[in-house]
């Protein structure tokens, strides 16, 4: 059952992202239009990021909003496992491209890969705290 | 940590669900205490202790 913090969270992150579905396409449309260059290509690039600020925000906001320390606890971890997977591709591309590697990973592989790590650990708790039938 | 919540709750004839509700807490969060996987926070501790009209070392038992 979900926490007043998290279904807080889970509506307002689902209207900011529905957000990104807005921005995206059009930045993109304008982009291909004007084939922007400098400062207008560098605020292109901005939009679509905004929302994702704004769920890394209202994250912030259920952390500190949520009374159950053990669900606050889990979130914190599933977070760091996907921080370390952002990582790690971060830097197997990095010293891919070190060791004379000419391609490039495909875009947003980075946040693909948060995103899994983070759904893999939240999934892996949840089986291995599996709560029994109630006494 | 060791705790004797498992008892107590029992002794008080509540399940999981009661203990989660009185506490203000998750299922979940009682489950993982009674079996030690996480250790309250102090808050807590306190009303789980206030909540049995015990101390808090009555109920905790420290590792060390």
């Amino acid at each position: 059952m979900l926490s007043p913090a998290a279904r807080k969270y889970r509506k307002t992150s689902f209207m900011v992202l529905a957000g990104y579905l807005v921005l995206f396409p059009a930045a993109s449309y304008v982009a291909d239009r004007i084939h922007p260059t400098g400062v207008v290509l560098w605020m292109l690039a901005v939009l679509p990021v905004l929302p994702v600020l704004g769920v890394m925000s209202l994250m912030g906001q259920y952390l500190r909003d949520e009374k159950d320390g053990y669900k606050r606890d889990l979130a914190v971890r599933c977070l760091l496992w996907g921080t370390a997977g952002m990582m790690i591709v971060h830097l197997f591309s990095g010293y891919l491209r070190l060791f004379g590697w000419k391609g490039q990973l495909f875009p947003f592989c980075e946040l693909f890969v948060f995103g899994g790590f983070m759904l893999a650990a939240k999934i892996s708790y949840r089986m291995s705290n599996r709560v029994p039938a109630d006494e | 940590m060791n705790n004797r919540l498992r008892v107590l709750r029992a002794e008080k004839g509540w399940s999981q669900a009661d203990l989660a509700d009185r506490l203000e807490v998750s299922r979940q969060s009682v489950n993982a205490i009674e079996t030690g996987k996480y250790d309250p926070s102090l808050p807590l501790a306190f009303r789980i202790a206030r909540l049995f009209s015990q101390r808090i070392e009555e109920i905790f038992e420290d590792d060390a």
